[in-house]
């Protein structure tokens, strides 16, 4: 039986969620910014090193205004990995961010969560780590759907994890 | 006030109702949304369906109703946004979707007038 796991993207509205998503499944990318509501679920089988396959099932919610206790539950239900997406030229998508991930170790002790800045093509990338660091603002990954920039790896990265 | 034709279906939403067996196999379904055959995988339907797999290893059913508002469904036909619920009773699964695509789409539309980031 195919391996299959849920990975649900977290965080503020208007971070690149779904710009990730895209990315990331179908290798698309577009400069309109549209709202989800709710969620949207896709599919995309990774090939892991060891030849076998995984099954990623990709959750892209509905971004929070505030913090992340205002996501859905039931939309956490059943994870394997969360993806804390924020914004690197946003301060204030990942100015709750600790105490998100506090909440977060808290009521899913098992599940893993990655944390990924995106928009990387704005910013200079050095400066930019220098100032997350310099806020108490650890991050895994710093990426951009945009040019696709550290997206694939990512991904795959976390594929590795999670089937282990 | 003039009332839209079709406004009283926004909160009148098209039901399916579907019972799978603890394998996920579908045993019984009407077709009001959705055109899935009775026998295949409720996995196979759709992605979303694939937290089901294990969910006798995992704590899913800690309440025997979970509730899941506001997810999209598509399969090659048709697109909608739908509340789901599942409910567990003796090892046999039911699944209603309701159908309020349209009270999303208008939602959808006034939440883009007003975020912009």
């Amino acid at each position: 039986m195919k391996l299959s796991k849920k990975v649900v993207l977290l965080g503020h509205f208007g971070v690149g969620k779904t710009s990730l998503f895209r990315r990331f499944i179908d290798n698309e990318f577009s400069e309109e910014y549209k709202v989800t509501l709710g969620v949207q679920i896709k599919k995309k089988i990774v090939q892991l090193p060891d030849g076998k396959e995984l099954s990623m099932i990709i959750w892209d919610t509905e971004g929070h205004s505030n913090s992340i206790e205002d996501t859905r539950k039931s939309y956490l239900l059943g994870s394997h990995a969360f993806i804390y997406v924020f914004d690197v030229t946003r301060p204030e998508t990942y100015a709750t961010l600790n105490q998100d991930l506090e909440y977060l170790k808290e009521n899913y002790t098992k599940v893993p969560a990655k944390i990924l800045g995106n928009k990387l093509d704005l910013v200079n990338q050095k400066e930019i780590s220098d100032h997350l660091i310099s806020q108490n603002i650890h991050f895994d990954c710093l990426a951009s759907a945009k040019t696709n920039k550290n997206v694939q790896d990512f991904f795959s990265d976390l594929a590795k994890e999670i089937a282990s | 006030m003039t009332i839209p034709p079709n406004d009283h279906l926004q909160f009148n939403p098209q039901i399916q109702v579907i019972n799978l067996d603890k394998d996920g196999f579908i045993k019984k379904t009407d077709k009001n949304i959705f055109d899935w055959p009775k026998g295949t995988l409720i996995f196979d339907a759709h992605p979303f369906f694939e937290i089901l797999r294990d969910f006798e290893e995992t704590n899913f059913f800690e309440k025997k109703t979970v509730n899941f508002p506001c997810i999209h469904i598509e399969d090659s036909k048709i697109e909608k946004i739908c509340d789901i619920t599942f409910t567990l009773d003796k090892q046999e699964i039911t699944i209603v979707l309701f159908d309020y695509t349209t009270k999303y789409k208008d939602l959808n539309q006034i939440a883009q007038q007003k975020i912009s980031p």
